[in-house]
């Protein structure tokens, strides 16, 4: 939402340097692409390293897969019962 | 033949030789007949691998060729660019994860087998993801080697001419790719992917200092090219287009797709999202604004003769003419990388998705000399396609909408990942109707043109598939007992916190 700001002309749409960094368009839309990036930083540390460090038990078991779960998982209804 | 066609010339063969000696190191390490090794390096990616062939595989020569020129000619209207793709790799962890796990547990290879797996081995949805994978990779892949082929042609000043670059990339690509397989690919990803990415900075940092500095060329621009600083406003269906391809692209596309399927461990997927993230916006898309934007200040109109495209090899031109020796070399290595990425990508979709349903009793030895010989038909298809102009003014509307044809898997993959009511009859005919109105939208300018509130092909294509989707998955039967307890029950037992929705009839069994 904070990128579609200056898009959608509500805010930081103006092409004026900002303190001789960068025009407000490119630095707002960098400062919240940034901040997009954070968030998927703090994903990474609250969703999927605890989920990496509890699935990593899964790399051990036996790769790839035996031929016959493959069968299981795709073979039409009622021919993997067979 | 003046010294910079030369350098061209010596650093193109040095960087083939690199890439041979990879392909032949690789050759050596497979383990024949095994296809999870010939197509996904044998589950066995470390991060740096992984985070090199994800980056190298989705940028091509439009990171540092078209992408700058885009920035130049439409100024902060293409800067969401950068956003969507540095967002697309948290999709790694909303449907990468799920996709390594099931992959894993069940020895999928492509995009067909997770989709047919899951919609209770439907032969037709294989079959039909296989279409949709081809029409992906095909004529995206024959762009790629067209575009590869007009750079080197204009940077030697056509000692290497178009014709030949195409013979060279396309020989170079099929005899690494058919020998060497995923292993080759994605350790030439990495090589390949460094070298643009260094081309790509490095181009940004000079053009910093040939505008003056950062101050001062920022400042040029905005004197300028004030109006190219300001979003018009008017773009936001387009860019709702763009934001579906680039952001899902980098799990929809069948080459991207199988990537996911390739990591060693968990973990490995859980870094490779933060960094392929990090570096797509810094690296690719930052530095393209960079010299897109400062190039403004640098040439207020662009050259006559020239086009966009030629934005970069135009600065190295006017300030810096021997860098056109690296920029060969990294158009090259982009290019290649993902070039390699599609051979591989269709070669095991045509095998293993159209060849071995009919003939479902081939071995693994069989399907392996199988892929091998449809890597080598995807190769010359590619050339036919590259060197006929006729073929050239069908792949062009094809490839411009090519990566959006992959948003059809969107509704059937969340299915098979999430939603446990979704039935074969919605993957399939959601599918059909998406793939049917983006064709229909992108090739008859009749029907396409205007489209409303200026989403694109893609976009709409997309939200046929979604309704359609959700519509008949309400009307018809969800997938079988069993498969949603393979699938589902599985992931239950992978990301122990989600929640199952109820459905009537849905027993869990456990897994092990």
């Amino acid at each position: 939402m904070l990128t579609m700001l200056p898009v959608w002309d509500v805010v930081g749409n103006a092409p004026d340097m900002v303190a001789g960094v960068l025009p407000l368009t490119v630095l707002w839309s960098y400062a919240a692409f940034t901040l997009n990036f954070i968030l998927a930083i703090v994903v990474y540390f609250t969703q999927f390293r605890p989920w990496a460090e509890h699935a990593e038990r899964l790399s051990d078991e036996a790769d790839p897969a035996t031929r016959d779960d493959y069968r299981a998982a795709t073979s039409r209804v009622g021919e993997g019962d067979k | 033949m003046s010294g910079i066609t030369i350098g061209a010339i010596v650093g193109i063969i040095a960087y083939l030789a690199i890439i041979f000696l990879i392909g032949s190191w690789a050759y050596r390490r497979n383990i024949k007949g095994d296809l999870a090794d010939q197509y996904l390096v044998g589950r066995g990616l470390n991060p740096f691998v992984l985070i090199g062939t994800l980056f190298a595989t989705w940028f091509s020569t439009f990171a540092f060729l078209g992408g700058p020129g885009t920035y130049y000619l439409t100024g902060v209207n293409w800067l969401l660019f950068g956003f969507f793709n540095s967002m697309g790799p948290v999709l790694i962890w909303v449907f990468g994860s799920r996709m390594w796990a099931l992959g894993r547990k069940y020895g999928y290879i492509t995009p067909g087998d997770l989709l047919a797996g899951y919609y209770d081995g439907s032969r037709r949805v294989r079959m039909l993801s296989a279409i949709v994978g081809i029409a992906v990779l095909f004529p995206y892949a024959a762009i790629q080697l067209s575009g590869i082929a007009k750079a080197v042609a204009g940077a030697t000043d056509n000692f290497v001419p178009y014709q030949a670059g195409i013979l060279i990339v396309a020989v170079s690509v099929g005899l690494y790719s058919i020998f060497g397989g995923s292993r080759a690919v994605v350790w030439t990803d990495v090589i390949q992917g460094f070298i643009f990415a260094l081309v790509l900075l490095v181009t940004a940092i000079l053009v910093v200092g040939w505008s003056g500095g950062w101050a001062e060329g920022w400042s040029r621009t905005v004197q300028t090219s004030s109006e190219k600083l300001l979003f018009t406003g008017d773009t936001s269906g387009a860019y709702f287009t763009v934001m579906l391809l680039w952001t899902f692209g980098w799990v929809l596309t069948p080459h991207l797709w199988q990537r996911m399927y390739m990591a060693r461990s968990p973990k490995v997927m859980a870094v490779s999202m933060v960094f392929a993230s990090g570096l797509s916006l810094w690296v690719v898309t930052f530095s393209g604004a960079v010299i897109g934007f400062l190039a403004m200040g640098l040439f207020p109109q662009i050259p006559q003769g020239f086009d966009t495209d030629a934005l970069t090899p135009l600065l190295y031109r006017e300030f810096l003419p021997i860098g056109a020796v690296a920029l060969v070399v990294a158009t090259f290595a982009a290019g290649m990388s993902t070039l390699d990425s599609q051979v591989l990508s269709g070669s095991s979709i045509f095998t293993l998705d159209l060849y071995r349903e009919s003939r479902r009793s081939a071995s693994n030895m069989s399907l392996s000399r199988v892929g091998r010989f449809f890597e080598a038909v995807f190769v010359v298809g590619l050339v036919l396609f590259a060197l006929f102009p006729a073929s050239q003014a069908l792949i062009i509307p094809l490839a411009s909408v090519g990566v959006g044809f992959g948003l059809v898997f969107l509704m059937p993959l969340i299915g098979a990942l999430y939603w446990p009511r979704a039935s074969e009859a919605a993957a399939f005919w959601s599918m059909t109707c998406g793939f049917g109105v983006m064709l229909l939208l992108q090739l008859v300018p009749a029907v396409g043109e205007p489209l409303p509130f200026s989403y694109g092909p893609p976009a709409w294509g997309f939200f046929v598939s979604v309704a359609v989707f959700y519509v008949v998955s309400y009307m018809t039967q969800p997938v079988s007992e069993r498969s949603r307890d393979l699938h589902h029950g599985y992931l239950e037992t992978v990301f122990p916190s989600r929640r199952r929705r109820a459905v009537p009839g849905f027993v869990t069994t456990s897994h092990r």
